[in-house]
């Protein structure tokens, strides 16, 4: 059993390697970028006429596996955006933020016939992806123990 | 969520093999490379602490191709998931005993009795 002096020094230890791995895990501001895009994208999707829509919702499926493939080459890890942790909460608060823009997005095309609008909306949606994108990173540096 | 329970753990409480487990704990899955570089063991060193925390089931080892190159990735499985937050939270008590005050340093507030 260690003593209280050795436990603090092995959480100290490992709050140092937590350290490590947030900085390690960092993305450079075109990772955010492209995240933003691929959310964008999917949301302005009900704007395009049917056949165009799969192919732009393919294109985006594969982005995603690029971005996940991309991630692990950079950083030697992958962090799902679904762990428990503070991060959980931008998380959810994208999704539903995502999924009503999406809905907005083809009420607009389909009921309304604007497609115009929909493409706002994908506009608006990938802002929204990339403010996420940068706030997740953001908490999670800041739960690992680093200035975010 | 559940609390963890305190439980002292000898297979996770070496130095390197709590830091691997503390970079796993809030990943999906990592590199061998990288948790050499996080641990700062060797090679060896790091092959023999993943076999020891597989053995206990604590990790996972998966080998898979990256730029054409055979990697092997390590994940936390859900025992060592387990055992990790419960090893930690022993440690926070302990660490916290050491930061009370001694009994002789406690003073009485005059509303007190």
């Amino acid at each position: 059993m260690p003593t209280s002096t050795e436990a603090a020094e092995a959480l100290a230890a490992m709050q140092a390697s937590q350290a490590r791995l947030a900085a390690a895990a960092n993305c450079p501001p075109e990772r955010h970028l492209i995240f933003g895009t691929l959310i964008g994208a999917l949301a302005a999707t009900p704007a395009l006429p049917t056949p165009y829509v799969f192919v732009v919702e393919a294109l985006v499926f594969i982005g995603i596996f690029l971005v996940v493939r991309w991630d692990r080459r950079r950083t030697g890890l992958f962090i799902n955006g679904y762990r428990a942790g503070k991060t959980l909460a931008v998380t959810f608060t994208t999704l539903a933020v995502f999924f009503a823009l999406y809905a907005a997005s083809v009420w607009l095309s389909f009921d309304r016939h604007l497609p115009l609008a929909s493409l706002a909306c994908g506009l608006v949606a990938a802002a929204v992806g990339y403010i996420s994108s940068v706030q997740w990173q953001r908490m999670f540096r800041r739960e690992m123990g680093l200035d975010a | 969520m559940t609390t963890p329970k305190f439980a002292f753990d000898p297979v996770i409480h070496a130095p390197a093999r709590l830091q691997i487990m503390a970079v796993l704990a809030h990943v999906y899955d990592a590199e061998f490379a990288m948790l050499r570089q996080t641990a700062d063991v060797s090679d060896s060193v790091l092959s023999k602490h993943l076999s020891a925390l597989s053995e206990a089931g604590y990790v996972k080892l998966r080998k898979a191709a990256l730029d054409g190159r055979q990697r092997t990735w390590v994940s936390l499985t859900r025992a060592g998931r387990a055992a990790f937050a419960g090893h930690v939270a022993m440690l926070q008590a302990l660490a916290g005993m050491a930061e009370a005050p001694e009994p002789s340093e406690l003073t009485l507030s005059p509303d007190s009795a």
